[in-house]
């Protein structure tokens, strides 16, 4: 079956068995290493992409369900100007990642300051539910995220 | 030589409209019905050994499954409707019994995929969002290709029929739009032990210090859903705040009770729910 999706910001077409992960589809056949397959149910968060925006876990996606989607994963927010303000709100609240969690909990943090003008730490919390990892302390990230959505508020604001 | 099962060829639909889907359905005969991604595949129909196809149908694209309408009388929600679409739009609108419910079937990341149609239909999921659902008074519509029907979704399992017959899909569900003063929501889960979570709710209405109307039900792992009606009517025209006497009398009839009608309940399970009963009963107090 041939499938065709965006995938950050470029439109693909593949053929495939619609019964695939996407995860899978995502590692294997376009190289796309920042997807961690873990627990493959969904669980764990290693795997997070955005799907038309929001945070999903691609291991329990199939690809018949990605038809027409726009699906981004952390190489197309790796460019944008949004991740270098968050990657220098982590360094300032001390907050490092492992290597294994990193690209999800980055993705779900670039929604949620998307989604959300206040952050508040139940908020916060709850959003990082689903990106489960012990490496890094959730007081630090939490700071980080705020210091974050600060930054990027007074740039919108600037530009007004 | 019949095909092996899993050898044989999958064919997938992702019909645009409803009428695609039931004509889809209506020309299989047999097939897989993905509400969402996780978890919620039912399989409907004879599933023939000797058939060379099978058929996977997912019928999450058609927009018309995909919406939340509200008018005075009720709240429509489609069956393929994500969770945080539900909990996003209608923030203000759904019961709060219910919105606990959805918030609490999973992390974030997995509510952008179950739909609520996948959360009634699949039995591991089914426990928060059915038991709070059957109290309050939804349908469900169910269309097949020549036939539409409205069923209460206490009518959907009850042990005897399967939930679905060959060629049904759920459209959409009904809730009634009603403000009720109390609304108890308690979940107890065991991570360790799946046959361990339980659910709990309760909605009561009060007016002039008495209770007019009570429900409550309780779920645990999707299979038994306790319904009390007789603890209900001896609920009902209570005058509120309860006495100490009255509270005692109503856990030790419920405790009798629940002991004689659900012997498959552990009893740790029992005596949780007799303690959440009792945390019901103390809810209903307008002091607390």
């Amino acid at each position: 079956m041939i499938i065709k999706f965006t995938l950050n910001h470029k439109s693909v077409s593949i053929d495939t068995d619609p019964g695939r992960k996407l995860a899978e589809v995502l590692r294997n056949e376009f190289n796309l290493l920042s997807v961690k397959e873990n627990c493959v149910t969904g669980r764990c968060g290693a795997c997070t992409v955005l799907k038309n925006n929001l945070p999903v876990p691609a291991c329990a996606i199939s690809m018949f369900t990605v038809k027409n989607c726009v699906i981004s994963t952390f190489e197309e927010i790796a460019e944008t100007k949004k991740y270098n303000i968050m990657k220098e709100a982590f360094a300032a609240a001390g907050c490092s990642f492992c290597d294994f969690c990193f690209h999800g909990k980055m993705l779900t943090i670039y929604s949620l300051l998307d989604s959300y003008d206040e952050l508040t730490d139940p908020v916060i919390y709850k959003a990082l539910s689903g990106n489960v990892c012990s490496c890094s302390d959730f007081d630090s990230i939490v700071k980080g995220i705020k210091i974050a959505s600060i930054a990027i508020r007074r740039i919108k604001h600037a530009r007004k | 030589m019949p095909a092996n099962k899993f050898e044989r060829k999958k064919i997938y639909y992702t019909p645009d409209s409803i009428y695609a889907l039931l004509y889809d359905m209506h020309d299989s005969k047999s097939y897989t019905l993905c509400f969402d991604d996780i978890n919620s595949i039912k399989i409907c129909g004879k599933d023939n050994d000797d058939d060379a196809e099978y058929t996977v149908i997912y019928p999450g694209f058609i927009k018309n499954l995909n919406n939340i309408k509200r008018n005075e009388n009720y709240l429509e929600i489609g069956s393929e409707t994500i969770i945080n679409d539900i909990l996003k739009k209608g923030r203000n609108i759904i019961p709060r019994i219910l919105a606990k419910a959805l918030e609490n079937t999973g992390p974030p990341n997995l509510r952008n995929i179950l739909t609520i149609g996948g959360l009634i239909f699949s039995p591991e999921k089914r426990n928060k969002v059915y038991t709070a659902l059957s109290l309050l008074n939804t349908k469900i519509e169910i269309r097949s290709y020549n036939s539409r029907k409205w069923l209460f979704i206490p009518q959907l399992f009850n042990h005897e029929t399967p939930a679905i017959k060959p060629k049904e899909v759920p459209v959409k569900i009904r809730i009634p739009v009603n403000n009720y003063e109390i609304e108890y929501y308690k979940e107890i889960s065991d991570i360790y032990q799946k046959g361990t979570e339980l659910c709990f709710c309760g909605i009561a209405s009060v007016s002039k210090h008495s209770i007019t109307m009570c429900k409550f039900a309780a779920g645990n792992w999707g299979q038994d859903i306790l319904r009390e009606k007789e603890i209900e009517a001896l609920l009902t025209e209570q005058k509120i705040p309860f006495s100490e006497k009255e509270k005692i009398r109503m856990v030790k009839e419920f405790a009798e009770l629940f002991k004689k009608k659900y012997i498959n309940f552990f009893p740790y399970e029992q005596k949780i729910l007799i303690n959440l009963f009792t945390d019901f009963i103390e809810s209903c107090n307008p002091n607390l």
